[in-house]
């Protein structure tokens, strides 16, 4: 009697353990699953991502082949040619950053806060320049088109520079701390997710941060004002370019 | 009674205890051995959906890298009818071609090259299993060394190949980093920049700098600065959509 019930509490107990792991492994293997699909939501916003771009790309070489045409054709008239060249650089200054860029976007306004001093300051004023730094670069990765700080538009050759706790430069020109302004023209929902992760930020410096959208297309960024010249880079030889 | 039971139920009891350890142990053995089968498996046949889409993404990348190679072509199509009118001389086109030129340098329309600097940075080792942020490249450190090589003088830059433009934003995507909209790159990053060699080291190098922050604070591995000639590639994109 006393092995029979041995056995079968044995038997049981390996039952009962055995019911366990089963009841943990599914809780861990939907866990495993949700990995899957995560690989698939990743692999999916890349491919939509990838074809947007596809799309960009071929009206570029649409853009390029009407260019090329136009001056192919003009090749035999030099001062055609010299004229739809003229043409060609108004372009070319655009995307450089050397033409005023008029639309829709947001400026963003950073000034001294008494409020948010009060709950803490965490981060030194000399923190300034890498912040704004941080902020024009999520703009320009969602998708802004121009930006510019205190009147300074920013472009591939341009710098912010901590000179002191309370003094900054951009390209080369001191602005104020006090109260910045940065205007960006793009994508106004997508600039302000990128934006937003800065609100934190700024907040921990004794500053606020304010964001106004403007939708009727009159928002201004200015030209980049500063003398162009390259002393070391030059177009790749002729032959290889 | 109970005092006398006391044996029986101890018994019982380790019995229970010890059993449901062996039924718990030959379970996960079972799993484990099946787990292992089952991630063999998987590597082959992964979801099929995932798979389908990895196979879709490939392709649509393979043709944007052809794309990208058509746009090189013909910008360069396009720089040599403005070379050729320029030597021609007649009209202004010399000096427009200059314009052109260096716009085109400035916006990263065109391959350049000349003297300059490279260097690598990567991530500190850690020990297998642990994550520390400190010791990882973020975003902002990118972005902050380009900013460096610019205060000393960079006139061009690229990561991994990828030009800064105006619209260049670099953003961590997990632990891959975004650069121009799409590109996805991770560590170990190369930086190539065009300028004075001496000037750009010594902006970074500086001491105080951000080359001793990086190294003495973060543990990151920065490689020697390499002076030189340098060929950076062009940017093929559409500056978020600025140059339609």
């Amino acid at each position: 009697m006393d092995k029979k019930f041995k056995a079968s509490l044995f038997v049981v107990s390996v039952l009962l353990g055995s019911m366990l792991t089963v009841q943990f492994s599914t809780v861990h293997s939907r866990s495993a699953q949700n990995t899957i699909t995560g690989d698939y939501l990743q692999l999916s916003t890349e491919l939509t991502s990838e074809r947007e771009r596809q799309r960009a790309l071929y009206d570029e070489i649409h853009k390029l082949e009407g260019q090329i045409r136009s001056y192919q054709a003009k090749q035999g008239n030099q001062r055609e040619l010299a004229q739809a060249m003229a043409d060609e650089l108004e372009n070319i200054k655009t995307v450089a950053g050397l033409s005023e860029v008029k639309g829709n976007g947001i400026v963003i306004t950073i000034e001294d806060s008494f409020e948010a001093a009060e709950k803490g300051v965490v981060y030194e004023p000399s923190h300034l320049g890498s912040i704004l730094h941080g902020i024009v670069n999520y703009l320009n990765g969602n998708e802004a088109q121009a930006v510019s700080l205190e009147g300074h538009r920013l472009t591939s050759l341009s710098t912010i520079r901590s000179i002191s706790d309370y003094n900054l430069q951009v390209n080369t020109v001191m602005i104020r701390t006090d109260k910045l302004t940065i205007k960006a023209v793009g994508n106004i929902d997508q600039m302000k997710v990128g934006v937003n992760t800065f609100a934190d930020y700024v907040g921990m410096m004794g500053k606020s941060m304010k964001i106004e959208e403007v939708k009727d297309g009159s928002l201004i960024v200015p030209a980049y004002d500063e003398p162009v010249e390259f002393k070391y880079a030059q177009p790749e030889g002729d032959n290889k370019l | 009674m109970p005092q006398k039971l006391n044996p029986r139920v101890k018994l019982t009891i380790s019995l229970t205890v010890i059993s449901a350890i062996l039924g718990l142990m030959l379970s996960t053995q079972y799993k484990h051995t099946r787990a292992t089968a089952q991630m063999q498996a998987q590597v082959l046949t992964a979801d099929p959906k995932a798979k389908y889409t990895a196979e879709q993404l490939k392709k649509v990348k393979e043709e944007n890298m052809q794309l990208e190679a058509s746009i090189e072509k013909m910008r360069k199509q396009m720089f040599d009818i403005e070379k050729q009118a320029a030597d021609a001389g007649k009209s202004n086109a010399p000096e427009l071609k200059d314009e052109l030129t260096k716009y085109k340098i400035m916006a990263g329309l065109l391959p350049v090259k000349g003297q300059g600097i490279t260097f690598t940075v990567s991530d500190s080792q850690l020990e297998s299993g642990s994550y520390d942020p400190s010791r990882i490249w973020h975003d902002y450190d990118l972005r902050m060394l380009v900013n460096e090589l610019y205060l000393g003088g960079a006139e061009a830059v690229t990561i991994n190949n990828n030009r800064v433009t105006t619209t260049t934003g670099i953003m961590c995507i997990g632990p891959t980093v975004m650069i121009n909209g799409r590109q996805k790159i991770a560590p170990p990053f190369e930086f190539k920049a065009i300028g004075n060699p001496r000037m750009m080291s010594d902006a970074l190098t500086v001491q105080g700098g951000v080359f001793d922050a990086i190294t003495t604070q973060r543990h990151l591995t920065v490689s020697k600065i390499k002076q030189g000639p340098v060929i950076l590639p062009p940017y093929t994109g559409d500056f978020n959509g600025l140059s339609k």
